[in-house]
């Protein structure tokens, strides 16, 4: 009988290859991943250990791209599992002790991480654009009523926290990006 | 003392030639040349995809192809591959050719095939004078 398993686990986008790293060592566990859901939601099979190789790769996803990007992993071996916020799950069993890569060259990987820097450049529009409206639109402070200037005293608090984790993400990426330059000579 | 049999000096010296005239060229290319060298130098995976699609070719026999023309030294992952694709297409110099049950083929343009045969010019020289150089140490 089969049984299932449910983890909830954070990574920052920098961490990319400890979660393969992680779900390969789940596997080898017997707990084989089965779904993944939102924001950090794992779904594993309890069963058999098994030696897989798990990819992550980062791709937005529309409808007229989907069924292409698909078929050509798929065509190469490699295991649909899911998709988690943009990130794109694969997986493919290590056969004789070979592993096999879905980013065959540092130009491919370093794309990667750019396409997580695009999407955070939209996010960081987002978060302006929701932001002016807290921080430069109070010359009625006074005059809104209490509830208001405590929603607009928690949204400040919570942009005390979201930039500084921000510019943490962006130059954690940036080092990385330059980590798989360096070694392109 | 060994010596390559391929290194001739007339041969070497119409190389040289050759690294003149193009060396000329890329002082002032003009604006087709330039359209063309803005891509070079291409990476192995590049070189080897284009190369690939001199006839049409989906995905997956595009990864097969230069695995065997490469005697296995360059695989292509789908990561890798699909990036690739993307960006070849968006600068045209590979177009969608056909499209069947989720695969789509792509082959060559006349754009593509000059990036290519500029890119095995330039490789040639360099071959050649790996070869000059390192043979006759």
């Amino acid at each position: 009988m089969k049984t299932m398993q449910t983890k909830f686990k954070w990574f920052w986008p920098w961490q990319d290859d400890k979660e393969e790293a992680w779900l390969e060592q789940m596997s080898a566990s017997g707990a084989n991943l089965h779904s993944v859901g939102l924001m950090g939601i794992y779904t594993f099979d309890k069963g058999e250990p098994r030696t897989y190789t798990y990819r992550l790769d980062y791709m937005r996803l529309d409808k007229n791209k989907r069924a292409d990007y698909l078929q050509i992993f798929q065509d190469a071996g490699w295991e649909y599992i899911g998709e988690m916020s943009n990130w794109q799950y694969w997986r493919k069993p290590v056969a004789d002790g070979e592993r096999a890569e879905i980013f065959t060259d540092n130009q491919s990987k370093i794309q990667k991480y750019r396409r997580i820097l695009v999407f955070m450049g939209f996010f960081l529009l987002l978060l302006m654009f929701l932001g002016a409206n807290m921080f430069f639109n109070t010359s009625d402070i006074t005059s809104v009523s209490s509830a208001i200037e405590l929603i607009y005293f928690i949204g400040q608090l919570l942009y005390a926290i979201i930039i500084p984790i921000y510019i943490v993400v962006v130059v954690k990426l940036a080092l990385r990006i330059n980590k798989l330059k360096k070694t392109a000579l | 003392m060994e010596r390559l049999p391929y290194v001739r000096l007339g041969q070497l010296r119409s190389k040289t030639q050759r690294v003149l005239k193009l060396e000329m060229a890329m002082v002032q290319p003009n604006e087709e040349q330039a359209e063309i060298l803005k891509y070079l130098p291409l990476t192995e995976s590049t070189y080897y995809i284009l190369l690939a699609l001199v006839e049409p070719l989906h995905g997956y026999g595009v990864m097969q192809k230069v695995e065997a023309l490469s005697h296995g030294t360059v695989k292509i992952g789908p990561g890798t591959l699909y990036g690739a694709f993307q960006a070849l297409e968006k600068e045209a110099l590979i177009v969608k050719v056909s499209e069947e049950e989720r695969r789509k083929s792509y082959a060559l343009t006349t754009k593509g095939r000059q990036v290519l045969k500029v890119q095995i010019e330039h490789l040639e020289i360099m071959t050649q004078n790996g070869l000059a150089i390192l043979g006759s140490l």
